[in-house]
């Protein structure tokens, strides 16, 4: 028997859901717990720091333009300092930084011949993960999973790229994945790797090691 | 590369807000915290990480005493907390994902017996389906359907990708259909 709900009925029943599970949360005045001296030391330091105007965690406030501008200019010297490959083609990776994340699309000076869509994937996947998502139509999308880890890998026709990678206080890695340019960038435990050819940007996204990681995308071969 | 450290605590009622935050649920993130980590110091690390990460988000929250606020607060600091375990679990390599699994559903079970109601039937058939979904899947629903942010604030907030959230979502939707056919 087939069985429909629309979104609004979703909405509600997940409303309900969650007030459930806070319910069976304790009061936080019921809770026993004496914080350690390092702990409401730290705290009390962050509380401070949201007092002042001028803290560390606010050291520099940008509005989204100039932030871009920076990170554009920052970009042309990076580019015009080094002439390798690698450099030459993680330029056509466009960033603008806003205030979470940072959205990547790609430079269009070229023109891109789009043909029709050839799906590439993953040789080698790390023993015990299985695949639990896969969508092949128009682009690749497979989620595997083992446990709590998961490998993401995506391949997408370049213009339909418009990435967003939350990059709050992350240092990207230029780097190459069979000789194309690529960028790594590991945050919260998540290891994340872009790359991109002539027409496809591909990605990969895991909780796996960086090496795991690399190992992965060396298997793609287009 | 260049690192921008941004806030958004910037005006007065913010600051309030945050003091509030820590002292109406300060222990309650600890609570949830520990029933993951099941370390004390490692759980009061990640109290003070998630206050970080409130500190980003606090133009959500507009009542610190509502109930959407204590959701949102407990997801962003079970997500940490997961996220620690997880990271902790490679840097020694143990493998703990038996393990694992049994800590998260031991936490969700134990959290859900000390309901008063303890009523599941009062969710409907899709709420029961809901209850069964991963904690990945859920949390990305609460925050999609209480919430109603956007998916690339989930992104941000969880350390995941757009698409992440868009998959999780979708998978989630279906994961829901199959149980409530399989129900009926």
């Amino acid at each position: 028997m087939s069985y429909s709900f629309d979104d609004d009925k979703l909405k509600e029943a997940v409303k309900k859901v969650d007030e459930y599970y806070i319910n069976s949360l304790p009061r936080n005045e019921d809770i026993e717990y004496q914080f350690s001296n390092k702990f409401q030391k730290r705290m009390k330091k962050l509380v401070k720091q949201s007092k002042k105007k001028d803290t560390s965690v606010r050291t520099i406030f940008l509005p989204k333009r100039i932030a871009v501008l920076i990170i554009s200019i920052f970009i042309l010297l990076a580019s015009s300092m080094s002439v390798s490959a690698v450099r030459r083609g993680v330029f056509e990776f466009i960033s603008y930084v806003y205030e979470k994340y940072t959205e990547i699309i790609f430079d269009y000076s070229k023109p891109i011949t789009k043909g029709e869509f050839t799906p590439f994937t993953p040789s080698y996947i790390p023993e015990g993960f299985t695949i639990d998502l896969e969508d092949l139509d128009g682009s690749v999308y497979l989620e595997y999973i083992k446990s709590d880890d998961y490998i993401i890998y995506e391949q997408k026709n370049k213009d339909d790229v418009a990435s967003h990678i939350n990059t709050e206080g992350v240092e990207a890695e230029d780097t190459e994945v069979n000789r194309q340019p690529a960028i790594y960038y590991s945050n919260c435990g998540v290891q994340n790797l872009i790359w991109h050819d002539e027409l496809y940007m591909y990605s990969i996204s895991s909780t796996l090691n960086k090496e795991e990681v690399f190992r992965i995308a060396m298997s793609i071969q287009q | 590369m260049l690192v921008f450290y941004l806030s958004v605590i910037d005006t007065e009622e913010d600051k309030t807000k945050f003091e509030l935050i820590y002292e109406q649920y300060g222990k309650l993130m600890f609570y949830i915290a520990n029933q993951i980590l099941k370390d004390q110091f490692l759980a009061e690390d990640a109290v003070h990480d998630s206050f970080i990460k409130i500190i980003k988000n606090l133009d959500k929250i507009q009542d610190v005493n509502c109930h959407k606020t204590k959701s949102f607060i407990a997801i962003i600091v079970k997500n940490h907390a997961i996220n620690m375990f997880n990271n902790r679990k490679r840097k020694y390599c143990i493998s703990l994902d038996e393990v694992q699994n049994i800590l998260f559903k031991d936490f969700e079970d134990f959290v859900l017996e000390n309901n008063n109601d303890n009523n599941v039937n009062s969710l409907g058939d899709i709420g029961k389906a809901i209850m069964q979904l991963p904690t990945i899947y859920k949390d990305v629903m609460i925050l999609k359907f209480v919430h109603e942010l956007a998916n690339p604030e989930i992104a941000t907030l969880l350390n995941i990708n757009e698409t992440t959230v868009r998959k999780r979502i979708e998978r989630a939707k279906q994961k829901i259909q199959a149980s409530l056919e399989k129900e009926n």
